[in-house]
């Protein structure tokens, strides 16, 4: 359905006895640890990620005899190996799907609570503060990114889920209801829900350390 | 009938919602005119922004500044792997 296929205007019959111009031997060498770095920060997981690149290869090794010359070797295999995250994610969601959706709403009066008075404004010790930086100069803050990384992963599962179905494969929300089987607005209070926790994860950790 | 002016909980509501679906008209105004008035908003709406762009930052460059790699191990598992694969044709 997503699947992105490598592109056919390069896909051709090769004359027999003709030797690749794409030499897959040298693949390891060049894309490998660029590769497992790409998908190790997606899947969280070295073990995950290693097969995954190693699949890539051969993956790239069977469909190569359609190959003819000038083959763009790099971005083909990284399409390649796009769909394999993609199939990897969505084999675990199919696989967890059915008992978190049921969970989503259950306690979403408590965990509001948690941020705003019944009235709906803010509760006094979760108010946001003032950071003090602008949204271009904290990116070259790599301090800021590795508390960012860390509130990401303390976040529910369903989050990560929905994070990785727009940043990764840039669903648009529609799809993403229909891949992990809930309605919109269960997609938006989880959004809203990550939101108000991944800001609070930083306030109380990066800034208020 | 609704009332124009936003509780925070409504107005974190779509600001967060905000880069994943286009607000209506009138949500957009409402959002707006909440946030000139709320000062926590105005710094939830902002902080908020920052996490968007350095989610998509990440996303785009972490394989780029990580410094994590492959063991040798696996490499030459690899290798021999798609060695076997040449061969076998």
């Amino acid at each position: 359905m997503f699947v992105i296929q490598p592109q056919t205007v390069y896909l051709q019959p090769v004359a027999e006895n003709k030797k690749y111009v794409c030499d897959p031997l040298l693949w390891v060498d060049q894309f490998s640890d660029e590769f497992f770095r790409f998908a190790v920060y997606r899947v969280k997981n070295r073990e995950v990620a290693e097969d995954l690149v190693q699949e890539t290869f051969l993956s790239g090794l069977k469909s190569l005899n359609n190959f003819r010359r000038d083959c763009p070797e790099k971005s083909w295999l990284y399409n390649i190996l796009r769909n394999k995250i993609i199939d990897h994610f969505r084999k675990k969601t199919n696989h967890e799907i059915k008992q978190s959706s049921t969970v989503i709403e259950a306690d979403d009066d408590s965990f509001f609570s948690n941020f705003f008075k019944p009235g709906g404004q803010w509760n006094n010790e979760a108010s946001p503060e003032n950071w003090n930086i602008s949204a271009d100069k904290i990116l070259e803050r790599k301090e800021f990114m590795e508390f960012l990384i860390l509130c990401l992963s303390l976040l529910p599962e369903m989050w990560e889920k929905v994070f990785n179905l727009k940043t990764i494969e840039d669903l648009p929300s529609k799809d993403i209801c229909k891949e992990l089987n809930i309605t919109p607005s269960n997609l938006w209070t989880i959004i809203h829900r990550a939101k108000l926790q991944m800001r609070g994860c930083l306030e109380k950790r990066w800034l208020n350390k | 009938m609704y009332k124009i002016m936003l509780t925070c909980k409504q107005a974190t509501f779509y600001s967060s919602i905000r880069s994943f679906k286009k607000l209506s008209f009138v949500q957009s105004i409402q959002l707006k005119l909440h946030l000139m008035m709320c000062k926590s908003c105005h710094e939830f709406d902002h902080q908020n922004k920052i996490i968007d762009q350095s989610l998509t930052d990440f996303i785009k460059n972490d394989h780029l500044i990580s410094e994590e790699s492959l063991s040798e191990e696996k490499k030459s598992q690899i290798e021999s792997a798609v060695k076997q694969r040449i061969n076998k044709k």
